[in-house]
C-alpha cells in the first residue's frame, strides 16, 4: 500500500480566540477525491487555505508526498519550495474564476502560463498544449486568443480548470468550484470534472456546501461543523446513513440529490 | 468453483438513531447471520420493514453497522465491509460486488451506454470489448438503440431500472446484490433479468436478492432467507 | 571645468552632500546586486516627475567637477528634456558638457543608448519611469519582491506569448524585458529593443534611476544581459529597409520624420551625435 499523498495531523488555525479549524486530521491517497462539506463559517475554506500553503496553521502539520523527497511538511519547507509546489504539483480552483485567472490576457496564455512558469520556452508547444486543454475542457479552440473577460462564468471556470491541470498537478484544491453558476452550467461543469477526475486519476480536495457536488465527485466526504470534523467516511455512507446529529440535519435540510 | 463461500455475514446488528427526533433509536437488524456460496442465489424475504434492503446496503457498506461482520471474499481475501477502510471498500465495490439498487441515480449528461460501460472500464476491460458487451446487455433488456447515446434522466422508470441492471451485471462480478430488480418491469424484461441471474449463478457468482415477485423468486432462488422485524426494545 | 558658469547659492550638483552620500550608498548596493531594485530616499527636484528626476539624482550623486556630461533624449542632444537637464547641471556644477558620446564621462539618457560603443570608465545613467517589470502581472509590491527573490519569472513570458498570439511575432519594441546576470528580471527603461544587445557585456557602468518610484538599479561593466524570448521566436532587433538619408548609416536606429506639409518622409539616425560624426568624417574624407 502506498503512502498517503497528503496526511494532515492536528491542524488548528485560530482567528483570535476562535478556532476556524480545530485539531483536524485525515489522509488523502493518490487518486482519491475528498469532499469537505459544511455550512458557511464551518472552517472549510480556512482548512483548504492551510492545506494549500496559503495560510500558515497555528498547530499541526500537513505532510505532502513529494515526487523526489518523500513526505515533507508543507509548512516546514522553504517558501520557495512551497511556491514551486503550488504552481507545479498542486492546482487551486477558486470559487470565483476572476480570482484564479488573468482577465487581461487571452485564454490560451492563461492556460499556458504554468508551462512557462516551469520553464517551457517553445511557443509552438505551449500553444499546442493550451489548445489541447481548451478542447479537453470543452471550450471552442477558436476562442483561445480571446480574453476570458468576455466569457460566461461557466466558460471562465473551465479556463481556470484547464489553467490548473495543464501542469499535471498531483493534487488539486477546489473551493466551491460550481457555486456561482447556473444550474445547467453547474451540471455540465460537474460532469466535466467527474470525467477529468476519472480519466486523469486526479487527487482532489473539494470544498462545497452542496451535497450533490460531493455525491457526484467525491469518493470520501468530511463533514465540518464549528471548525471540527464531525463525521467522515465514504460519500454515499455519510449521505445515506449519517451518524452525527449535525450531519443528519445537513442531509435532511438539503434538497434531494 | 462450487461450495466456495463468497459472502459471510455474522451476527450483524444495525440500528438508526434519529437525532432530530430526540435520539429515537430504530433497530433494524439484530444478530443476522447468513452466508452464500458460489452459484447460490439467496432470496432475502420478510415483510415490509424487516430490513431486507438494509441488509444489502450494509453488505455494500452503504450503511454502517454497530456490531458483527459482513464479509465478502475479495480477490481471495476476506474483507469485512463493516470495518474496512474506505479505499478497500471502493476496491471491493469495483472488482467484487455488483449492486443493483431500486432506483438508478442518474448522472447528468452521461449516456446510457457509457453508464453500462463504466464498471467494465473500471476493472480494466478494453473499451471495444466493453462497448460490445454493453450493447448486448442493452439489447437483451430491450432498450431501443436510439436511447443508448442519451442520458437516462428522461427515461421512464422501467427503462432506468433496466440501465441499472445492465450496469450491475456488466463486469460479471462474483458477488451480486439485487434490490427488487424486476419491480418495474414487464414480462419480457422480467424474463431477461431471470436469464441474467441464472447466467451469473452458472459462472459462479453468489447472488443475494430481494424479489417481491414470487414467480421471479421461484425461477432464480436456490434458497430463502427470512428476516423478521426487530422489536423496538431489542 | 567652468567654475564661473556655476550659479551661486546651490550646493555642487544641487543636492546636499548627505543626500548624495545616501544615493551613492544605494548605487553601490545596486552595483553589488546587478538588476536588483534598491529603494532610495528620492528627493523633490526642481523639475516635475516624468522629466527624469531619478536620472538627475543619480547623475548628481556621481558627478564631479572634472566630469564631462552628455545628455540625450530620444537620441538627440537638442530636445527640450535634454536641453533642460544639461542646463540644470551646467548651472549647479559648472562641468563641461559635450554632444560627443566618446568625449563624455557621464551620459544621462532618456530612451536610447548611443550608437558609438561605450568604453570602460564611462557611466551611462538611464531615466526610468516605471522600474517594476512585474507590475502588470502583479499589483502587490510585497508579492513582486518575493517573485524577484525567488526568480519566479516564468509568467513574464505570458506577455511575449500574447504578442505572438496577437501579431504573429513579439511585438514589444521598447522597454523589452531582460534578465541581468542570469538572476534578476530588469526593465531596461523605454529604450528600443534595438539597444538591448548594447546592454550586454557593456564596458561602461550602467545606472538606472526612477525618481517617482524611488528605485535605483545597476548593470556593472561586463555583465550578462539577456533578452527574454522563445526557442521558436528568438529575440530579434528592429531592421530597416532604408539607410539613414543624411549619413548613409545602415546599422543605426532610424527615426521616420515628416519633412513637409505634403507628408513627405525621410529616415534619419535617431542618434544625432552619431549621424553628425559620420557626416563630418565623410566631409573630411571628400575634402
Amino acid at each position: 500500500m502506498h503512502a498517503p499523498l497528503l496526511e494532515v495531523q492536528g491542524l488548528t488555525h485560530r482567528y483570535g480566540t476562535r478556532a476556524a479549524c480545530n485539531n483536524i486530521s485525515f489522509s488523502l491517497y493518490s487518486g482519491e477525491v475528498l469532499a469537505v462539506v459544511g455550512e458557511s463559517g464551518s472552517g472549510k475554506t480556512t482548512l483548504l487555505r492551510c492545506l494549500s500553503g496559503q495560510l500558515r496553521p497555528d498547530a499541526g502539520c500537513v505532510m505532502f508526498e513529494t515526487r523526489n523527497a518523500g513526505a515533507v511538511d508543507v509548512w516546514g519547507m522553504s517558501e520557495a519550495t512551497r511556491r514551486m509546489l503550488a504552481r507545479t504539483d498542486w492546482g487551486f480552483v477558486h470559487q470565483n474564476p476572476r480570482d484564479g485567472l488573468r482577465l487581461d490576457v487571452s485564454a490560451g496564455a492563461n492556460i499556458g502560463e504554468r508551462l512557462m512558469a516551469i520553464g517551457a520556452r517553445h511557443y509552438g508547444n505551449i500553444r499546442g498544449e493550451a489548445r489541447a486543454w481548451m478542447s479537453k475542457v470543452e471550450l471552442d479552440v477558436q476562442r483561445m486568443d480571446e480574453s476570458p473577460a468576455a466569457f460566461s462564468g461557466g466558460m471562465q471556470q473551465r479556463v481556470q480548470i484547464a489553467r490548473n491541470l495543464v501542469s499535471r498537478p498531483r493534487l488539486v484544491f477546489m473551493d466551491e468550484p460550481t457555486a456561482g453558476l447556473d444550474v445547467s452550467v453547474q451540471a455540465r461543469l460537474l460532469d466535466l470534472l467527474r470525467g477529468l477526475a476519472c480519466d486523469l486519476g486526479l487527487s482532489a480536495i473539494i470544498v462545497t456546501h452542496d451535497l450533490a457536488v460531493a455525491r457526484l465527485l467525491a469518493h470520501r466526504t468530511l463533514v465540518m461543523h464549528d471548525g471540527c470534523v464531525v463525521e467522515e467516511g465514504l460519500t454515499d455512507q455519510v449521505l445515506d446513513d449519517p451518524q452525527q446529529a449535525y450531519t443528519q440535519l445537513l442531509v435532511s435540510s438539503a434538497l434531494p440529490a | 468453483m462450487k461450495n466456495k463461500k463468497l459472502i459471510e455475514i455474522n451476527r450483524l446488528c444495525k440500528h438508526f438513531v434519529l437525532h432530530q427526533q430526540d435520539g429515537l433509536r430504530l433497530p433494524v437488524l439484530h444478530g443476522v447471520s447468513l452466508s452464500a456460496e458460489a452459484g447460490e442465489c439467496v432470496a432475502v424475504t420478510g415483510g415490509s420493514g424487516a430490513g431486507k434492503s438494509t441488509l444489502l446496503k450494509c453488505l455494500y457498506a452503504n450503511y454502517r453497522t454497530q456490531a458483527g461482520s459482513a464479509r465478502v471474499r475479495h480477490l481471495d481475501v476476506w474483507i469485512d465491509m463493516a470495518s474496512a477502510h474506505a479505499r478497500e471498500v471502493l476496491a471491493v465495490r469495483r472488482y467484487t460486488i455488483g449492486y443493483v439498487s431500486q432506483f438508478l441515480r442518474v448522472i447528468p449528461r452521461v449516456a446510457a451506454l457509457d453508464i453500462v460501460m463504466a464498471p467494465m472500464l473500471a476493472v480494466g476491460m478494453e473499451a471495444q470489448v466493453s462497448r460490445r458487451r454493453a450493447q448486448v446487455l442493452l439489447e437483451r433488456l430491450h432498450i431501443a438503440s436510439r436511447l443508448w447515446t442519451l442520458p437516462p434522466a428522461t427515461f421512464s422508470g422501467g427503462e432506468q431500472q433496466r440501465i441499472n441492471i445492465a450496469r450491475g451485471f456488466a463486469a460479471s462480478p462474483p458477488v451480486m446484490l439485487l434490490d427488487e430488480p424486476t419491480a418495474a418491469l414487464d414480462d419480457a424484461n422480467r424474463g431477461a433479468v431471470i436469464e441474467l441471474i441464472r447466467e451469473a449463478r452458472r459462472r459462479g457468482a453468489a447472488v443475494l436478492g430481494i424479489f417481491h415477485d414470487e414467480a421471479v423468486r421461484d425461477a432464480v432462488a436456490t434458497r430463502h432467507f427470512e428476516l423478521h422485524p426487530v422489536a423496538a426494545h431489542a | 571645468m567652468n567654475e564661473n558658469s556655476r550659479a551661486g547659492g546651490y550646493n555642487f550638483a544641487y543636492l546636499d552632500e548627505h543626500t548624495k552620500r545616501m544615493i551613492r550608498r544605494a548605487i553601490l548596493k545596486a552595483i553589488a546586486i546587478p538588476g536588483y531594485q534598491v529603494p532610495f530616499g528620492s528627493r523633490e527636484m526642481p523639475l516635475p516627475y516624468g522629466w527624469g528626476t531619478g536620472g538627475i539624482q543619480v547623475t548628481a550623486a556621481v558627478i564631479g567637477p572634472a566630469d564631462v556630461l552628455k545628455v540625450i533624449d530620444q537620441g538627440s542632444d537638442d530636445t527640450t528634456n535634454a536641453v533642460n537637464i544639461r542646463r540644470f547641471f551646467v548651472r549647479t556644477t559648472g562641468v563641461r558638457v559635450t554632444g560627443r558620446a566618446s568625449d563624455a564621462t557621464i551620459i544621462q539618457t532618456r530612451h536610447r543608448i548611443p550608437e558609438t560603443p561605450l568604453r570602460e570608465g564611462q557611466i551611462i545613467v538611464y531615466q526610468v519611469p516605471i522600474p517594476e517589470m512585474l507590475r502588470w502581472l502583479e499589483p502587490r509590491e510585497a508579492e513582486t519582491r518575493k517573485m524577484h527573490a525567488l526568480s519566479e519569472y516564468g509568467a513574464m513570458h505570458v506577455k511575449l506569448y500574447e504578442d505572438i498570439a496577437r501579431y504573429g511575432h513579439i511585438a514589444t519594441t521598447y522597454d523589452y524585458p531582460v534578465i541581468v546576470n542570469e538572476h534578476y528580471l530588469m526593465r531596461p527603461s523605454p529604450i528600443p529593443k534595438f539597444d538591448n544587445p548594447k546592454l550586454h557585456m557593456n564596458p561602461a557602468l550602467q545606472l538606472f534611476g526612477a525618481g517617482r518610484e524611488k528605485r535605483i538599479y545597476a548593470v556593472p561593466p561586463y555583465t550578462a544581459v539577456r533578452s527574454l524570448d522563445f526557442e521558436d521566436h528568438p529575440f530579434e532587433i528592429q531592421r530597416w529597409q532604408h539607410a539613414c538619408e543624411l549619413c548613409g548609416a545602415a546599422d543605426s536606429f532610424l527615426d521616420e520624420v515628416i519633412i513637409d506639409n505634403e507628408g513627405a518622409r525621410m529616415f534619419v539616425c535617431s542618434d544625432s551625435d552619431y549621424c553628425t560624426q559620420r557626416r563630418d568624417a565623410h566631409r573630411r574624407a571628400v575634402a
